[in-house]
C-alpha cells in the first residue's frame, strides 16, 4: 500500500508576509433571521463587524443588498440598498462590534435557478483600504421560494 | 512582479493575466490621447482658415468639413471613453448601479405621473395593455420580430434578382454585339440558379407566414399571477382547417453574452403549461367552469395531462376550422401554478413568458405563433 503523505512548502513565510497575513482586515456578517430564505417586502436584518483595522488604513466602507445574475449571459445586478461610510462616520464602525441594518426587501425578482440563468441575492461588504486594496464578504439568501427550471 | 511589467496581457471572460491596473490605465490613456488628437487637429484646421484665409491648405469644402467631423468625432469618443473608464475605476459596481438605478427610478416616477410603477427587473405592462380587446379586456401583441426572415428574404431575392436581370442585359447586349462571351453565360446561369433558389425560399416563407391568417389571442387580466386562472380567447382568420391547434403559457430563458467580438443570444423553453380548449368562444364567464372539466359518471373531474385538452384529441362537436367570413373563435383557460417564477427582465439575461398557438393543417405547413404576456409575482401585484 503506497503511504501518502502530505507535502508541505518548504520555504517559510517572511517577516513581512507573516505580518500582512496577520494584520489582514476582518469583515464579519450575520443574518438575524434565522433562516436564510426570506419573503418579498420581508425585513432583512443583519449585522457587521470590522476587526483587526485602524481607521487610518481605511479609505471607506461599502455596504450593499443586491441580487445578481449567474449562467451563460454576460452578469447583471441590481443593487437594492447601498450606503457607503467614509472618513468620519468610519470611527464609530471600525471598533470590532456589531452595527444592525434593517432594510425591507423589494418584491422582485425573486431567487431563481435555470438552465441558462441563475438569480441570487446576497448582501455584500467592500472595505477599501488606502493602500489600494479591497477587501469583500459576501453572505447569499434566498428571496421567496426557490424556483427552479422543471 | 513579472505580471505588472509585462507588455501584453490576456482576457478571458473577466479574468485577466495581467494586472488590472495596467489596463484601465492603458485604456484611459489611450482615450485621452484621442481626445486631446481631436482637439489639436480642430484648432488647427479652424485656426488656419482664421489666421491664413488667403492660403489653399484646408480651404472650406469637402475635405474641411470632413477634417471636422472626423476632429469632433475623436473629441467625443475620446471623452465619453475616458470619463467611463474613470468612473469604472474610481467607484465599485454597486456605487455606480445605485446611481444609476436611482437616476432611473426618477425618471420613471416622472414619467408615470399618478400610475404606479412596476419594479425594475419586471416587464412593464405598457405595451401589452395598450390594446384593448373585443372580446375581453387586452389584445396581446404578436411577438416581434417574427417576420424579420420573411422582410430578409424579401430584400435579399429582389436585389438579387435585380443583378441578375442587369447581368442578362449585359450578357444578352454582348451576345448579340460581339458573339458569345462564355465567361458572362457561365457567371449567369451561376447566378439565374441562386434567383431561382432564393425565389423559391421567399414563397416558401410567404406560404407560410400568409397562408394561415392571422391570429388573434385576447386576455381577461394582465399581469399574469401565479395561481390564478385566467380566460384566453383565440381567433383565428383566414380560410384554414386544424387537424390539432395547441394553445400553452410558455416560459423562455434569454440571455445575451459576448464570444470573441461576437454577441450571441439563447434562449431556451423551461416551463410550459397547457392551456384547456373549451369550444366555440361564448360570451359569459360563468359557463367556463361547466365547460372545462370533461364529466365522468356526471362527476366533473379535472384533468392533469397535458395535451389531452386539444380539441381533437376530445370528444368535441365543433370544427377547428376558419373560413374567410367566419373566422375560428375559441374559449381557453390557462391555470398558472402557485409555485412559477415571475417574468424577469434584465440588460443581458430575461425569463419571457409567452402564449403560444402551435397548429398542423393538412394543406400548410406547421405554424407557430407566440404572443408576450407579463407574470408577475404575487408580491408585486
Amino acid at each position: 500500500m503506497a503511504r501518502v503523505l502530505p507535502k508541505f512548502p518548504s520555504r517559510r513565510l517572511s517577516p513581512q508576509r507573516r505580518l500582512t497575513r496577520r494584520t489582514e482586515p476582518a469583515l464579519g456578517l450575520r443574518f438575524l433571521a434565522l433562516q436564510p430564505r426570506l419573503e418579498p417586502n420581508e425585513l432583512l436584518e443583519f449585522e457587521y463587524r470590522v476587526q483587526r483595522v485602524s481607521p487610518e488604513e481605511v479609505d471607506r466602507l461599502e455596504i450593499s443588498v443586491l441580487w445578481y445574475t449567474e449562467g451563460k449571459g454576460s452578469e447583471d445586478f441590481g443593487v437594492h440598498l447601498f450606503k457607503s461610510l467614509s472618513e468620519g462616520e468610519l470611527l464609530p464602525v471600525i471598533n470590532g462590534e456589531s452595527h444592525p441594518i434593517v432594510t425591507t426587501l423589494p418584491a422582485a425578482p425573486l431567487s431563481y435557478e435555470g438552465r441558462l440563468l441563475t438569480i441570487r441575492w446576497c448582501v455584500r461588504l467592500r472595505l477599501y483600504m488606502k493602500d489600494g486594496r479591497t477587501i469583500s464578504a459576501e453572505k447569499p439568501f434566498y428571496l421567496g421560494p426557490l424556483t427552479r427550471e422543471v | 512582479m513579472a505580471k505588472w511589467i509585462r507588455l501584453w496581457g490576456k482576457k478571458r471572460g473577466t479574468r485577466l493575466s495581467g494586472w488590472w491596473v495596467v489596463g484601465s490605465v492603458s485604456e484611459a490613456a489611450f482615450f485621452g490621447a484621442l481626445f486631446i488628437l481631436g482637439i489639436i487637429s480642430l484648432t488647427i484646421v479652424v485656426s488656419w482658415q482664421v489666421f491664413w484665409p488667403e492660403s489653399t491648405i484646408l480651404r472650406p469644402g469637402f475635405g474641411f468639413w470632413l477634417m471636422v467631423c472626423a476632429s469632433v468625432s475623436f473629441m467625443v469618443i475620446g471623452l465619453t471613453a475616458f470619463v467611463l473608464q474613470l468612473s469604472h475605476t474610481l467607484a465599485s459596481p454597486e456605487r455606480r448601479s445605485a446611481l444609476a438605478s436611482k437616476a432611473k427610478q426618477q425618471h420613471k416616477k416622472r414619467a408615470a405621473g399618478n400610475r404606479t410603477e412596476s419594479p425594475d427587473s419586471l416587464p412593464s405592462l405598457q405595451s401589452l395593455t395598450d390594446s384593448p380587446g373585443v372580446k375581453l379586456a387586452y389584445r396581446l401583441p404578436i411577438q416581434r420580430g417574427e417576420n424579420t426572415q420573411l422582410i430578409l428574404s424579401a430584400l435579399f431575392t429582389t436585389t438579387w434578382n435585380a443583378v441578375t436581370s442587369v447581368l442578362l442585359v449585359v450578357t444578352l447586349q454582348q451576345s448579340l454585339s460581339h458573339g458569345v462571351n462564355w465567361f458572362l453565360s457561365v457567371l449567369l446561369v451561376l447566378f439565374v440558379a441562386v434567383a431561382f433558389y432564393a425565389t423559391r425560399w421567399f414563397f416558401q416563407l410567404f406560404r407560410r407566414k400568409a397562408g394561415v391568417g392571422p391570429t388573434a389571442i385576447e386576455i381577461d387580466y394582465l399581469p399574469l399571477l401565479p395561481g390564478n386562472n385566467y380566460r384566453v380567447y383565440l381567433c383565428q382568420y383566414g380560410r384554414v382547417a386544424f387537424k390539432v391547434l395547441k394553445v400553452a403559457l410558455v416560459a423562455f430563458e434569454e440571455t445575451t453574452y459576448e464570444q470573441g467580438t461576437d454577441v450571441r443570444t439563447e434562449s431556451h423553453e423551461t416551463y410550459r403549461i397547457p392551456a384547456q380548449i373549451h369550444g366555440p368562444f361564448r360570451h359569459g364567464a360563468g359557463q367556463i367552469a361547466d365547460v372545462r372539466r370533461p364529466k365522468v359518471d356526471g362527476v366533473a373531474k379535472d384533468t392533469d395531462e397535458p395535451w389531452s385538452e386539444t380539441a381533437s384529441q376530445q370528444s368535441i362537436s365543433y370544427k377547428l376550422e376558419a373560413e374567410p367570413e367566419k373566422p375560428l373563435e375559441l374559449d381557453c383557460t390557462i391555470s398558472l401554478p402557485a409555485d412559477i417564477m415571475h417574468s424577469f427582465q434584465s440588460e443581458h439575461n430575461a425569463l419571457v413568458w409567452k402564449i403560444v398557438v402551435e397548429g398542423e393543417c393538412p394543406k400548410w405547413p406547421a405554424f407557430y405563433r407566440s404572443f408576450p404576456v407579463a407574470v408577475y409575482p404575487r408580491s408585486a401585484a
